[in-house]
């Protein structure tokens, strides 16, 4: 056996020497345990939530729908959660939208072409010989400063 | 295990089948073999305890699937490489070996220190040398077990040690001619 060998074997008591500090499996399985509980009162609490959510969406109805005057297609619809005595009374929801409103008579899509001929006309643009004129003067103001 | 006859076919079975007892019972004999070799393999008892026991939840996961085509025992020694090889792929840079000597050994004797020596030169080896070293001497498995938990074939594993018993020899024999000259350090 040659000497590598024979140092491999004396470190091997060493190496039987040596212990897991601790319990693998209450450590392990608790911790298992410890997942299972947790995702169970996860899932418990989000049905929960969901079934909350179910029932508030159900409890709320549309209590009357008012339509929104001048025939504008406003839908009003009420949000209110119906008193226990009311709750036979309630009118069944229209959804139906209005018509199109007519188109006013006597009024044509094209202007007529007499109206072109009383179009002003284009304002006169100023010649350059009147604006030079103008920054020759001095101005008032300009004299009384000197 | 099941080669030993401590742990019997019965509560291999119940333990596939879930049943806690005999898991913990499984674990019980697995926790200290995993344990060494970890310490060996990542060279840290902190790190090797976190690899013992994603190990544990890894053997109780896969343990329905396990076929019996080798021994239990080389089956969970199969499954804690994988875990320490991807642990050392993960945590890097990884830290540093510490001799797998437990301080309360006798640290003044001159056993000690050889095994302190050897520690030393198998933490230099290669990933895979010295997995073959540590199963092969500390764990005592054979050639073909050694093979079956390290997913290679025999010929490979006595390749492997080959070339590790090479290398360890090649190291310690420098050591020597360090401790002799203090100039072949270098």
């Amino acid at each position: 056996m040659s000497n590598v060998r024979q140092q491999l074997h004396a470190a091997k008591a060493a190496y039987d020497g040596m212990k897991y500090p601790g319990n693998l499996a209450a450590e392990v399985l608790f911790r298992q345990k410890r997942t299972s509980r947790w995702m169970v009162r996860a899932a418990a609490l989000g049905a929960i939530a969901a079934a909350l959510t179910v029932a508030a969406i159900l409890n709320f109805r549309p209590n009357h729908v008012k339509p929104g005057g001048n025939g504008a297609g406003a839908l009003a619809t009420t949000l209110k959660a119906p008193p226990a005595q009311e709750s036979a009374a309630v009118s069944p929801v229209s959804l139906e939208m209005p018509g199109m409103p007519q188109f006013p008579e006597g009024m044509s899509m094209v202007p007529s072409a007499g109206s072109f001929a009383d179009l002003p006309g284009m304002p006169l643009m100023p010649s350059l010989s009147t604006i030079e004129t103008e920054f020759q003067e001095p101005s008032p103001t300009t004299q009384e400063a000197l | 295990m099941a080669g030993s006859g401590r742990v019997n076919t019965a509560i291999i079975a119940a333990a596939r089948l879930g049943q806690k007892d005999a898991q913990a019972r499984l674990l019980n004999e697995l926790q200290d073999p995993w344990f060494r070799l970890s310490v060996s393999l990542l060279g840290n008892a902190e790190v090797a305890r976190d690899a013992v026991q994603e190990t544990a939840l890894r053997f109780l996961r896969q343990l329905p699937t396990f076929a019996g085509q080798s021994e239990l025992k080389t089956w969970a020694i199969g499954i804690a490489i994988n875990v320490v090889r991807e642990m050392k792929r993960k945590r890097r840079p990884i830290p540093v070996p510490q001799p797998m000597l437990s301080p309360a050994a006798d640290v003044e004797s001159e056993q000690a220190e050889e095994r302190q020596v050897i520690a030393a030169v198998l933490a230099e080896l290669p990933e895979r040398q010295r997995e073959a070293i540590v199963l092969r001497f500390f764990q005592e498995m054979s050639v073909q077990q050694t093979a079956a938990a390290m997913s290679c074939a025999e010929g490979t594993v006595k390749a492997t040690v080959h070339q590790a018993l090479r290398a360890m020899r090649a190291k310690l024999s420098g050591r020597r001619m360090t401790e002799m000259d203090p100039r072949h350090s270098g």
